[in-house]
């Protein structure tokens, strides 16, 4: 299925929304557990006093995430209080408790917005697309360069070999050059499939892998938010759950092992069986990204060990930012510098990078410039000094 | 049997045309490909591995492109070339008046293919970010906010420090006043 940029936000919003429940259940226990530690002020003029907590209850935006306490906390009041003083503070002690567990509320503001600025390099990309227009790359330029090349495209070569003069010569060579220049174009059309498939392959894994990680952060979150209102306003045992997250560089060999079936670039290899081979090559590995299949992302299980709040933020941005979108990186640029093995004895066995076949053009544009065709100009071809007479045609 | 002169008015009218247009649609495809992977490279940040595949593919294009131009005055010289022979040769002025009519009067077609100057720079022009700034109104946004994706991420390390733990403004612990009580 297609990366869902909209809904990836939407996970990114609740994990803020829960992590900020979750906050505000802990500084409400705080509160809580503040008031029960708090030293008797004088103990022969003061005596214990249990606020009533029946009618409360977290204000959670959430209904169903509202917590209640079973017992109300202690505070000490003066012997002689009267019991319109111990309403006011039962009064009180509710309103600070609501106050700290809306403190926490807050806390998580603004975070799906960092989430979504940790992963934003490869969040908008559409693969799908990217996928389909490697595809038709591959049938609408590089198939039909092929085609063309094995055409003559004149009946009137045999004249071009006569004519003389500065136009004649430019047709000559445009002429004679032309059916290598499309092999040539067909050639570097499978390296640049090769490339941009690459790419398309790595950011739809990653993709893949970010919505993964957060639909999984949303459910151990929902999770720990259940065990709360279980328990009541008191530290709930950790939930034994392991978080999945996908291995990008893991991803990434897959699609080296697919790249290696590329012809070298240096190769330059001619004629319809490479052209073949390099386009079913490119339509494999865009295939799960077109929508052909599941892609696996390799999730191994990664240990969250602090299911605080304050713990599962930090894991939270740990795993996006230095598991998703450091080896993101790291593979994207493995996919231009290189990342298989070279072969410096055979410069035409350098498996594919697309740094490679950026330097081969160059090589190809340089002094001998086997890149470009000659112009041709709209001038007499049988022009000049030596004119070639219709009877010798 | 073809006179040289049919033969050129061939070539000038039906084949060369024929190879343009066919360069033509491949060019014109090619050139719609790397205008998608030039917005895609521009929303993933601009890799390398996509800017140096446009820059080969925006180098292939041009060629292509001007390979496009030369066929269509390729079909242009052969013409002249013809005319001319029409107009100096009996024998060709001959061939002339027994070509058909139609290969006479059909025009040399030209074949416009569309540029896509230097796709490798950054500067894809992107779908408009969200009305309203960077976060969106309301609890549930209908799109995300866009940020610039050839700016890096934020290091989470700092964002974490900014954030702070929550608990800096807990409730103090409130009291029943008995200032006669305070001690001597």
């Amino acid at each position: 299925m297609a990366f869902d940029r909209i809904e990836f936000f939407r996970i990114c919003m609740d994990i803020e929304k829960y992590l900020g429940y979750l906050r505000a259940n802990e500084l409400a226990l705080e509160y809580y557990d503040t008031l029960n530690r708090e030293p008797i002020p004088m103990a022969e003029l003061y005596q214990e006093h249990f606020v009533s907590l029946r009618d409360w209850k977290t204000p959670c935006p959430d209904e169903k995430f509202s917590i209640t306490a079973q017992f109300g906390p202690r505070v000490w009041v003066p012997f002689d209080a009267t019991q319109s003083e111990l309403d006011t503070i039962d009064e009180q002690v509710r309103t600070n408790l609501t106050t700290a567990y809306e403190n926490g509320i807050g806390w998580a503001d603004g975070m799906a917005l960092d989430m979504n600025e940790t992963c934003q390099q490869f969040s908008h990309p559409d693969t799908a697309s990217m996928a389909k227009s490697v595809r038709d790359m591959m049938t609408n330029v590089v198939e039909e360069l092929e085609l063309g090349a094995k055409d003559a495209w004149t009946d009137i070569g045999k004249y071009v070999g006569m004519w003389r003069g500065e136009a004649a010569t430019a047709f000559f060579n445009f002429h004679t050059n032309y059916n290598d220049a499309l092999s040539l174009f067909a050639h570097m059309g499978v390296q640049l499939g090769a490339g941009f498939a690459g790419a398309t392959a790595v950011i739809h894994g990653t993709q893949e892998t970010a919505m993964k990680f957060v639909e999984s952060v949303r459910e151990a979150l929902e999770g720990m938010l259940w065990l709360w209102t279980e328990v009541g306003l008191q530290q709930p045992p950790e939930p034994s759950l392991d978080i999945d997250v996908g291995k990008i560089l893991k991803i990434a060999d897959g699609v080296w092992s697919l790249l290696q079936l590329i012809p070298p670039v240096a190769a330059a290899t001619k004629g319809v069986n490479t052209a073949v081979q390099g386009i079913k090559t490119v339509n494999s590995i865009v295939q799960a990204a077109g929508g052909g299949g599941e892609v696996d992302i390799h999730p191994e299980p990664y240990a969250f060990t602090d299911w605080t709040a304050n713990g599962l933020y930090t894991k939270i941005f740990d795993v996006l930012y230095e598991e998703i979108y450091q080896k993101y990186v790291e593979a994207m640029d493995d996919l231009h510098v290189g990342g298989g093995p070279a072969n410096p004895e055979d410069a035409d066995a350098v498996p594919f990078s697309s740094k490679a076949v950026e330097q081969h053009m160059l090589e190809l544009q340089g002094p001998r410039n086997e890149w470009e065709l000659e112009p041709v100009s709209p001038g007499n071809l049988n022009g000049g000094d030596n004119k070639v007479p219709y009877g010798d045609l | 049997m073809q006179s040289p002169l049919e033969r050129m008015y061939h070539a000038a009218k039906v084949d060369i045309p024929a190879e343009a247009a066919y360069l033509q649609r491949i060019t014109n495809n090619l050139r719609g490909y790397l205008s998608d992977f030039d917005v895609a490279s521009a929303e993933a940040g601009e890799p390398a591995v996509m800017t140096s595949m446009l820059h080969v593919g925006g180098d292939m294009l041009a060629v292509l492109r001007r390979a496009v131009t030369s066929l269509d005055n390729a079909a242009d010289a052969v013409l002249i070339t013809a005319n001319d022979y029409r107009d100096t040769d009996d024998r060709a002025r001959q061939d002339y008046q027994d070509l058909d009519q139609s290969l006479k009067s059909s025009p040399v077609p030209d074949h416009p293919t569309q540029s896509l100057p230097e796709p490798e720079k950054p500067g894809a022009e992107l779908p408009a970010p969200p009305p309203g700034g960077p976060y969106p109104p309301g609890p549930i946004p209908t799109e995300p906010p866009r940020m610039d994706p050839n700016e890096d991420p934020p290091d989470p390390e700092d964002q974490r420090e900014e954030r702070g733990d929550g608990s800096e403004n807990q409730p103090e612990v409130p009291e029943i006043d008995r200032p006669e009580w305070e001690d001597d």
